[in-house]
């Protein structure tokens, strides 16, 4: 650690000093509002509320203002110097080894592997390309997922040429979860690399910025690790583009005012990013919280910690938001946000565990506590409106006296929740070339305006979702991890019903009830209420393809990325051709020859790497006991790979299959098995695969 | 590639005895369809293997199924033309895959057979292999070569490193959660306070909405 740390340290004091200044102006023009009708404890209890909510839409509006002054007065960009280029990092004597790891979990295979193909071919067309390797690290527990994640790999590496280059790893069990599989592969290879760039199952980076990346790294020994501000592409359905829209056009100002405060202090996202080997498995390691499950056991949202442990020995952390060529998909409809949502929720709320850890640093709280309030903010926001309708209830001057009384607060008010969008909109406008990329200056203005009233119905339906997320955590309910839906399959009726049924109805409760008592009530409501009445058909709507490629097609919701797709994008969300007549899932593992051996190999290399790991105590002994079995099957075994010949494997469970397919000799065996009885000793499936005759490799 | 006729040429069957080495018996115990069930199998089999050449697919399948055919006669086993032409192909990619990994025999039958199809499956590009497939002509050095060599690499070597957490002090939070936790091992007291804050907040609502 020689070189001097780039953190000036007053920009931190600054911005919040900004943020607590407008925040203060707000909450004053609101006391001085509500004690002309008396201190009241309810009065008190709305003025606390406020404060808390208003201060978090100072800290959001400070983002954006910053953001944009800096972009438009030309002030240099807080952020790492710029890396050396391409062609210095590339020709450098020193070649350091950068493992790329891309944990999956259950995720769509043709997707995960087109983006890798993507990835690798787009690196090692770059000069030193080749001080990278990959690594499909699974931790996939459903057996058709895992037998095609091997097919895919192995024929990617044989297509790409990829041997020694790709590499593929699944767990048997699913510890830790996330952060327990990267921390699986740091304590097997770990020491192999220098660095590790570690992707999601739907990132897309490319070997230009991944060698920018190594650069910025090898030139800044005080950094343990660089974030990237990944792109959303791949949108199809309305609100897939909606969504991709507002992170490609208000992302790049906030992202701005995000790098100017934070500095060296920044945070992990999880993905898309560069962390140094050594620090990284030596600090970070998470323990488990103590309590029960949701805010003891493992740490769910493992980067938030895992920045905040690299920062807390004094490792930088910064975020290269400049960088260019990384990308993410999104969700594609507001039911698989709020599945999203409920996931990171848990994740975040934990974190509250870990807000008032010793030795953490100042910024690592902040970015603690932002993730927390990014949910709380929604069950304040409806208690505040449940103060205020208790307060006008109680007193009916209240409300007729804000348009006098309370102008200055609500023009405020607007002015934070709707100027970021108009300087972002500003400073694209200024930008001709920039505008061009999103469709032209008409409609970007056009796409903002429906973005800001979809948002508007959107921002009352969130605010229920995540307050029931907020409550169910707090009652002590947990969810699974379950992957992320992808792709605009569309959210059917029913399933919308289901979904937002029941806050369409508190939505028309809610309206008819303050209709019957104070009609002004209602009317200052009715922004928040259509937002629920109409929750159904609008998460319909939006989450179908159609409406999003009726808009693109009008150049509303536009982004530079699909006007111009890099090839990378194009290449990784290209549909993929599945071939016909090969051999499909649990049946292919067994009578494909080819398929069968690449599962038999890779059952022994795993075999090894627990038993072989376990000798030199790097793992526990529970893995062990899940590690691939070796030596003749155990008469349950044989009897469960009977009844799988016999009757086909719809017969057995997919907990006997998967033991089945974790039995090395077993496997063999099977292989032989199913080629060698005749058809009428063999269930029907096996004889139906047995006349396709392709291998599926 | 030198491919034998030998195996081509099937004599119609003859049941008055008199068979030639690769003719086969189609007897009464066992029908033509059982037959024809165990010649697709094979060349099922192979074609999932890959082998696209008819002629190499045709020639191989007989010989097989020849060999089965003489095993039926000689053993008598009581067992299926499938089962019989199943495991003389399985002998028969052993023996080949034996040879060419130059596999002492030490290795049992299964793992060579899978050790040898991941090999094959490497080296399609590369090596000519159908010319020389279940052939008694030796695979030229340099092919064999690289099959012995053809290994799948799912990962580099292992070089492990432990891995340990680091504790983390919740400072503030501890101390809550500790008191929190005592307090509901003392379960009574703990419900009374909570009976508290509800009735008092309770009264609140009333005073507030008075």
């Amino acid at each position: 650690m020689k070189t001097e740390s780039h953190d000036s340290g007053w920009k931190m004091y600054l911005f919040f000093s900004i943020v607590l200044g407008i925040t203060a102006i707000g909450s004053y023009l609101m006391a001085d509002y509500l004690w002309r009708f008396g201190m009241e404890p309810l009065l008190v209890g709305l003025w606390i509320v406020f404060t808390i909510l208003f201060g978090y839409l100072a800290f959001g509006f400070t983002h954006a203002a910053t953001g944009f002054f800096i972009r438009r007065l030309g002030v240099r960009s807080a952020g790492l110097p710029p890396s050396p280029d391409l062609e210095s990092t590339s020709k450098s004597s020193r070649k350091p080894r950068i493992a790329v790891t891309l944990p999956v979990y259950n995720e769509p295979v043709d997707r995960v592997f087109a983006g890798l193909r993507a990835i690798f071919e787009s690196t090692v067309s770059v000069p030193g390309g080749d001080m990278f390797d990959f690594f499909v690290l699974s931790d996939s527990n459903q057996p058709e997922q895992w037998l095609a994640e091997e097919a895919a790999w192995a024929r990617l590496t044989r297509e790409c040429n990829g041997i020694d280059r790709i590499f593929y790893r699944r767990r048997p069990g699913n510890t830790g979860k996330k952060s327990g599989n990267i921390a699986d592969f740091c304590r097997t290879w770990g020491k192999h690399y220098d660095y590790m760039i570690v992707l999601d199952a739907d990132s897309i980076m490319t070997g230009k910025t991944f060698l920018h990346l190594v650069g910025m790294m090898e030139k800044n020994p005080r950094v343990a690790l660089i974030q990237t501000a990944p792109r959303l592409v791949g949108g199809e359905s309305l609100f897939g583009r909606i969504q991709q829209f507002s992170n490609r056009l208000y992302g790049e100002v906030f992202m701005e005012g995000l790098a100017f405060w934070q500095e060296s202090g920044g945070n992990f996202w999880g993905h898309n990013a560069i962390i140094r080997m050594k620090p990284f498995i030596r600090q970070c390691d998470l323990p488990k919280l103590p309590g029960k499950s949701p805010f003891g056991g493992h740490i769910l949202s493992h980067d938030f910690v895992e920045a905040g442990l690299l920062r807390r020995v004094g490792w930088e952390v910064w975020m290269a938001h400049k960088l260019e060529g990384t990308y993410e998909e999104g969700p594609q409809g507001i039911v698989e946000s709020a599945v999203r949502d409920r996931r990171w929720c848990q994740g975040n709320l934990q974190h509250g565990m870990l807000l008032f850890a010793r030795g953490f640093r100042g910024r690592t709280r902040v970015h603690l506590a932002n993730g927390i309030l990014g949910y709380v903010s929604s069950p304040l926001w409806l208690l505040f409106m449940i103060l205020s309708a208790f307060a006008i209830g109680s007193n009916e001057d209240l409300l007729s006296a804000a348009p006098n009384g309370g102008a200055a607060l609500l023009a405020m008010t607007a002015v934070l929740l709707f100027g970021p969008k108009i300087l972002c909109l500003i400073d694209l406008l200024v930008d001709r070339k920039r505008t061009a990329q999103f469709g032209g200056a008409s409609n970007a203005i056009c796409s903002v305006i429906l973005e800001t009233v979809f948002s508007a119905l959107l921002a009352p339906v969130m605010m229920l979702f995540h307050t029931r997320f907020v409550l169910t955590n707090l009652i002590g309910k947990t969810v699974d991890w379950s992957p992320q839906q992808r792709g605009a399959s569309g959210t059917t009726l029913d399933e919308a019903l289901a979904v937002h049924g029941w806050q369409t109805l508190a939505g028309i409760l809610v309206g008819t009830v303050v209709a019957l008592v104070n009609t002004t009530l209602f009317l200052w409501l009715i922004p928040v209420l259509l937002g629920l009445w109409l929750a159904v058909p609008v998460s319909v709507f939006t989450s179908l393809a159609g409406p999003g490629l009726a808009a693109r097609k009008e150049k509303l919701f536009v982004t530079p990325e699909e006007i111009c797709p890099p090839a990378e994008v194009a290449a990784a969300l290209a549909p993929v051709e599945i071939p016909p007549g090969r051999f499909r899932g649990v049946v292919a593992s067994v009578l494909d020859p080819f398929l069968n051996a690449v599962h038999v190999s890779l059952l022994r290399r795993n075999r090894r790497r627990l038993i072989q790991g376990n000798r030199e105590n790097v793992y526990c002994a529970d893995d062990v006991k899940s590690a691939p079995s070796k030596g003749a099957p155990s008469l349950q075994i044989r009897e469960l790979a009977e009844r799988f010949l016999s009757f086909g494997p719809g017969s057995l469970s997919q907990d006997e299959v998967m033991s089945l397919l974790s039995d090395i000799d077993n496997m063999l065996w099977l292989h032989r098995e199913a080629w060698l009885r005749p058809a009428s000793r063999l269930g029907a499936e096996w004889n139906d695969a047995i006349r396709m005759q392709r291998a599926s490799l | 590639m030198e491919l034998s006729v030998e195996p081509l040429y099937i004599e119609p069957p003859n049941r008055s005895g008199g068979k030639t080495h690769h003719q086969m018996d189609f007897s009464h115990e066992r029908s033509l369809d059982e037959w024809n069930e165990a010649y697709q199998r094979i060349e099922n089999y192979f074609l999932a293997l890959g082998v696209e050449n008819k002629l190499l697919l045709s020639s191989v399948v007989l010989k097989i199924l020849g060999k089965a055919s003489d095993r039926m006669e000689s053993e008598d086993a009581g067992q299926s033309p499938v089962e019989l032409a199943c495991y003389e192909a399985d002998r028969l990619l052993v023996d080949w895959f034996r040879n060419v990994l130059d596999d002492p025999g030490s290795e049992f039958k299964d793992r060579i057979s899978a050790r040898g199809r991941l090999a094959l499956w490497n080296v399609q590009e590369e090596v000519p292999w159908q010319e020389y497939f279940l052939s008694d002509e030796p695979l030229p050095r340099h092919y064999r070569e690289k099959m012995q060599t053809a290994y799948l690499h799912a990962d580099p070597d292992f070089q492990f490193v432990e891995m340990k957490p680091r504790p983390i002090d919740l400072g503030l939070v501890k101390i809550a959660s500790n008191t929190l936790e005592r307090m509901s091992r003392r379960r009574k007291t703990f419900v009374r306070i909570l009976w508290l804050i509800g009735i008092l907040f309770c009264v609140w609502i009333f005073i507030a909405t008075r």
